[in-house]
């Protein structure tokens, strides 16, 4: 304005030319307009590069760390270098991490994950801070905790709510801020850094820690996700326990310890007797709660032995009413006997199912490093070996496996097929005995007892045979073949029936008038 | 050299020197003249100006230097107050140049190239700095280092313990405050 009234006044000649003196008055203003335009120009300039080089910086910083995420490191990688990445970024000497207590989410506890520039001055700070916790609302992670906002304080040295404001002193630390990691709503993580110097807040720095804030949280939900799929993978979803896939990876795990002559190992099969019953006279779902108390009844005294020192414990679930455990690290090899024996006390007190008591009882087979296995399968198929001789032996009880059970089985294998060509080739024959009224005068009926012709010279008696042939379902074209036979052999009686349908191994049929 | 140093030089003596003194002074350096902020200019054009105002002022180049880093501070204190805000005292305000004050000169000079002190402090408690740079220009430090006194209104007393103009491997410059 000053400059156009002195324009207004200035007198001028009729070519409209000045007067020397006010010509130069005047170019020394043009001068001076000239310098203060330049100079906001190049304010102009300057302010738009800064922020062009702060955008940059941004954007490298939150592309560093995404790359780095993507690169496949761990959380705990990725929340260190992202601290570090900080301190540079800010250049503020020390950042440390938080987490949500695992006993209750509603505390911060250390992540100890941490950097400081130089660590030496800040030591003393560094352990106080590693060793707090913080409620919500308390201190400045606390604060972030409560809010899930950025927070910043200018000097935590005059700060009425910093716990540690004598440690931060005593380290020359002032000014504060701290951002959280999301999952959503939920704060997974409180990250927090201080500056040598009081300052007042920068929002704009906020914001784009809380970004960074954000960014982070992506890296951990992606963790989750991955951790809660390999958890289901290698995890029985109606017992929670691990599933047979990983106790094979621990027993190959095993296996290898053991072949390095290192540690011994055992393995324990756990069946349950008469689950179809529960399952068939109750329900399935009653048959589902039977096997999730049975899974925390296993569990409890598996915690109890593990805490006595009994090596490396693995219980899974292999389906069904199938349970086993894995010791690793074996202390001596009667222990994997004893545990079992506390497996069977656990059962011993009934269930409560569907309001009625139920009692269950399970056949234990064991298999140890000592046979000198070369893989995972050879152990479990001795240790259900052994298992099934539990059983065979009246159930509740447990076997140690011994080489001869394979003999055994070897046998049994046999003798299955035999029996299928038997039957195939009409090997069975029937031999007949007569029922005579207890008076004595008359027929009233026959036995027909089976046999087996082995050979033109060998007659197999039933003890041998009939149990197989009722567990490979065979009795059912047997038992009709005999029935057919006796028809035949003696039309005018009229009734045709098993000996004993209460004994699955009976091998006699009777025939009556 | 970045053309800030050369626009806050043209503003100290103008302030002191009068309006016409800068002109005066780019015609005795015979240098070019068309300085701004954010471009670069040989720093034989700088030096030069330096010499023609230590002619003009009566005193020695390394002198001149120094009068032009102290009467700079409250220009530069005009012009970027955060960095003096900050702090609350010349000693803080020093051992932060490294960290604090030259990355944010590279901020906005893109290729600036900024000297590095290293700072310990003396067994009777002075502050150390350490200088070493081709440019030697150990005396503007010296300038920057009264003037950042006077702006926190403290007094200070530096001393050259060892010099690269005196032939040394590096400066060591030695600050002392007064009570």
């Amino acid at each position: 304005m000053a400059l156009v009234k002195v324009q207004q006044h200035a007198p001028s000649t009729d070519q409209g030319e000045l007067d020397p003196h006010l010509r130069v008055g005047k170019l020394e203003r043009r001068l001076q307009r000239e310098r203060s335009a330049r100079m906001e120009a190049e304010a102009i300039a300057e302010r738009g590069l800064r922020e062009l080089y702060e955008n940059q910086q941004k954007l490298m910083l939150l592309g560093a760390i995404a790359t780095k995420a993507n690169k496949g490191a761990t959380v705990d990688d990725t929340l260190r270098f992202a601290v570090i990445e900080i301190c540079k970024h800010t250049n503020w000497p020390i950042g440390i991490v938080y987490r949500p207590s695992i006993e209750g989410p509603q505390r911060l506890v250390s992540w100890s994950i941490w950097h400081a520039t130089d660590t030496v001055p800040l030591r003393n700070f560094i352990e106080v801070s590693l060793a707090r916790e913080f409620s919500p609302g308390v201190g400045l992670p606390g604060r972030v905790l409560e809010s899930g906002l950025a927070t910043w304080i200018p000097d935590v040295t005059i700060d009425a709510n910093f716990p540690r404001r004598a440690e931060a002193k005593a380290c020359g630390l002032r000014a504060a801020f701290a951002f959280p990691v999301l999952i959503g709503d939920e704060v997974a993580a409180v990250i927090e850094f201080y500056s040598f110097e009081a300052r007042d807040p920068d929002p704009s720095r906020l914001a784009f820690m809380l970004q960074i804030g954000t960014q982070l949280g992506r890296v951990m939900e992606r963790k989750r996700a991955d951790d809660r799929l390999r958890y289901d993978a290698s995890h029985d979803p109606l017992t929670g326990l691990p599933n047979r896939q990983l106790l094979l990876d621990r027993l190959d795990r095993a296996v290898a310890d053991h072949k390095g002559a290192r540690y011994n190992y055992s393995i324990l099969f756990v069946d349950l007797d008469r689950f179809k019953l529960v399952n068939d006279s109750l329900g399935h779902a009653a048959g589902d709660s039977f096997l999730k108390e049975i899974g925390a009844r296993l569990t409890a005294t598996l915690t109890q032995a593990g805490a006595s020192g009994l090596g490396v414990l693995t219980l899974a679930r292999l389906g069904g009413d199938e349970f086993a455990v894995l010791i690793e690290r074996i202390p001596r090899p009667q222990a994997a006997f004893d545990l079992a024996e506390q497996l069977h006390e656990s059962l011993r007190h009934p269930l409560l199912l569907e309001g009625q008591e139920v009692c269950a009882t399970a056949s234990i087979g064991i298999a140890s490093g000592e046979a000198g296995y070369a893989t995972a399968a050879d152990v479990m198929r001795d240790a259900d070996l052994a298992m099934y001789r539990a059983k065979s032996q009246g159930r509740a009880r447990t076997e140690v496996y011994d080489s001869s059970m394979h003999r055994l089985a070897a046998n049994q294998l046999k003798l299955e097929s035999d029996l299928r060509r038997a039957w195939r080739d009409k090997e069975f024959i029937l031999h007949y005995q007569p029922i005579v009224a207890i008076d004595g005068a008359e027929i009233v009926g026959f036995e027909a007892l089976l046999r087996w012709r082995r050979s033109p010279t060998e007659l197999v008696p039933p003890s041998q045979f009939i149990e197989n042939i009722e567990e490979t379902g065979l009795i059912v074209f047997v038992g009709a073949w005999v029935l057919q036979e006796a028809r035949i052999r003696s039309p005018s009686m009229s009734t045709y029936r098993r000996a004993s349908s209460s004994s699955p191994t009976s091998s006699m049929w009777c025939v009556t008038a | 050299m970045k053309g800030i140093v050369f626009n806050v030089f043209e503003e100290v003596v103008s302030n002191a020197l009068g309006p016409w003194a800068w002109d005066d002074l780019l015609t005795n350096a015979d240098v070019g003249g068309a300085y701004t902020s954010l471009g670069s200019y040989p720093d034989e054009e700088f030096q030069a100006l330096v010499a023609s105002a230590a002619t003009t002022l009566e005193r020695s180049p390394r002198e001149a230097l120094r009068w032009f880093g102290r009467q700079a501070m409250p220009i530069l204190a005009r012009q970027y107050p955060g960095f003096f805000t900050e702090h609350s005292s010349a000693h803080s305000f020093i051992l932060n140049v490294n960290g604090i004050i030259h990355p944010e000169v590279r901020k906005l000079y893109p290729g600036a190239k900024c000297p590095h002190f290293d700072f310990r402090k003396s067994e009777v408690g002075s502050l150390l700095l350490g200088y070493r740079s081709q440019r030697r220009m150990c005396d503007l430090a010296h300038g920057f280092i009264n003037g950042a006194a006077d702006f926190y209104r403290e007094s200070v007393a530096v001393d050259h313990l060892t010099c690269m103009h005196s032939g040394d491997e590096k400066c060591l410059i030695e600050v002392t405050w007064r009570s």
